[in-house]
């Protein structure tokens, strides 16, 4: 089964109280199988509608969703979607393995393609963990434990809002370095909303640069920087011309004031 | 058994104090000294165990009513959510009744039996147990929700994993609240006339003016509220482990 994504000319309507705000207006977007792309834009440009919409959490006003060929409603009853929410949003009377759990005891015994939840507690550097509770995790590790839930049932597509914009840079950093060994591992088609340009340029084939008011796409930057990443990367010449573009994408040539600051994530 | 210690040494304090005072002569003859109450009580096991057991067993065939209705109710509730402010309502009106007027009157129509003292225990306990079930239900948050929606699960699993363990602590509160509201509610009921209980010794003592047996009766109420809280904050420390921990977390 195909794992790409595809908008087309997908718009958003919510009815406010006083006026009707166009979240996203005629979005086109074309993730092929297997990719790492983000989503980078201001805050209320409507990225987190964006990925709700993907993952069946609110209904398009208008436009098309296909995912892997299918509607956004049969991948989720597929299960053919991950979500990795900005908090951690795990159950706090059930423990590690419990949580990551949960996903198998919904589906039942009748999909037999989950992973074992050992495995994916393993993967996200977890063990030891699988009996303690959320609370007596770091915010870090909580969503290590939602990274695992959200990919247990070996999605087709990962979505990811801001999975660590509660983070500290250096946990953050860490966090990026694991995620993207963790979706090469499992070859699932990675979308990350973030609103760092650094993070956005580390982690992606592709960013997608949205504007606010209405919500649109305004332009896309390739990232070509060999895989897999690492840290020594962000010092290099490319990493920098992918940043300036992406910048430029953001705010146009003006917004930069003379030498190019060097931003960690 | 941590934090008892204090309750303890000024429940002895007081005691002791009043002891003292008492045999001083410094106290009104209200209030006897607390050794004879505790003599009543060493002298008469019969009488303790016959009343205090007539009155658990009205409190608990009322408790037991009440939260099968309230159940039946917030059930009914999260099913038609429509009907949730009217239910909460109900519930609320019901608990606005003073038990004190509706007794005679709900004698006159079902007549003074134990049925009349259990709906008195049941109608005093239903309100905390109704808040908690209601306010309970709510209790999962939208992001959680939405978990359970993108997992695609069954509205017999969202209950079974997020809003019935969501609710649990909510409604043990109201569990909790409600039990010595169901022995008070049992102890008006016995006023309006029973030849058994905490509240028929109470109103004997009164009109005897048996000072030392009114205050055995308060005692009694006292250790039964205590009591019947006790178990159900027992019981929730054993089934919430996860929410007391979380709460003492540093
Ligand atoms: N459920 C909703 N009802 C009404 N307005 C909403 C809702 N969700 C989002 N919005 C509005 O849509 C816009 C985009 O929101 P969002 O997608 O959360 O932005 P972002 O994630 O990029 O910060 C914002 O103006 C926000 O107020
Ligand atoms: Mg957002």
């Amino acid at each position: 089964m195909s794992r790409d994504i595809v908008l087309h000319a997908v718009s958003m309507l919510f009815h406010g109280r006083e006026a009707d705000l166009l979240a996203l207006d005629k979005v086109d977007l074309e993730i092929p199988a297997g990719r790492f792309v983000s989503l980078i834009g201001p805050s209320g440009c409507g990225k987190s509608t964006l990925l709700r919409l993907i993952a069946d959490i609110l209904k398009p006003h208008s436009g098309r969703i296909l995912l892997g060929g299918d509607s956004p409603r049969a991948a989720r009853l597929a299960r053919a979607i991950g979500v990795v929410f900005q908090a951690p949003t795990l159950l706090p009377w059930r423990t590690v393995r419990q949580n990551v759990e949960l996903p198998l005891k919904i589906v039942g015994s009748a999909v037999a393609r989950g992973a074992s939840p050992d495995e994916m507690i393993r993967l996200v550097g977890l063990e030891g963990f699988e009996n303690a509770l959320p609370h007596e995790l770091s915010g870090g590790m909580q969503q290590r434990a939602a990274i695992a839930r959200a990919l247990v049932l070996r999605p087709r597509i990962l979505l990811l809002d801001e999975p660590f914009g509660a983070l500290d840079e250096i946990t953050r950093q860490r966090m990026n370095l694991e995620l993207l060994r963790i979706w090469a591992e499992s070859g699932t088609t990675a979308l990350l909303v973030t609103h760092s340009i650094a993070e956005a340029v580390f982690m992606s084939d592709e960013v997608h640069i949205m504007s606010a008011r209405p919500g649109r796409i305004t332009g896309t930057v390739p990232i070509d920087l060999p895989r897999p990443r690492d840290l020594a990367m962000m010092r290099g010449r490319e990493f920098f011309d992918c940043v300036n573009k992406v910048r430029d994408g953001l705010f146009g040539y003006e917004g930069i004031p003379g030498p190019v600051p060097v931003e960690a994530f | 058994m941590r934090g008892w210690g204090l309750p303890l040494v000024s429940a002895a304090f007081v005691l002791i104090l009043a002891e003292a005072t008492q045999r001083a002569g410094l106290l009104p003859s209200v209030v006897p000294a607390p050794s004879l109450v505790l003599l009543q009580a060493w002298d008469n096991p019969a009488l303790v165990s016959n009343n205090c057991l007539a009155t658990l067993g009205t409190a608990t065939a009322g408790y037991v009513v009440a939260m099968t209705v309230t159940f039946a109710a917030s059930a009914l509730a999260a099913m038609l959510y429509r009907l949730y402010g009217a239910v909460y309502n109900l519930g609320l009106t019901l608990h606005a009744i003073p038990v004190i007027a509706a007794t005679p009157l709900l004698a006159i129509l079902i007549g003074g039996g134990p049925p009349l003292r259990v709906l008195i225990a049941a109608l005093s306990c239903q309100f905390p147990m109704l808040v908690g079930m209601m306010q309970g239900m709510r209790a999962a948050d939208s992001r959680q929700r939405e978990l359970m929606h993108v997992l695609a699960a069954s509205r017999a699993d969202t209950w079974r994993y997020l809003l019935l363990p969501a609710a649990l602590p909510f409604v043990f509160a109201g569990l909790k609240i409600a039990a010595p509201s169901a022995i008070l509610g049992a102890i008006t009921a016995e006023w309006a006339g029973a030849d058994r209980g905490v509240g028929a010794v109470m109103l004997n003592a009164l009109f005897s003016f048996d000072v030392a047996k009114v205050w055995l009766s308060v005692l009694l109420t006292c250790i039964l509220s205590a009591g019947t809280y006790g178990i159900w904050a027992l019981a929730e420390s054993h089934l919430l482990r996860w929410k007391i921990s979380a709460e003492n977390f540093p």
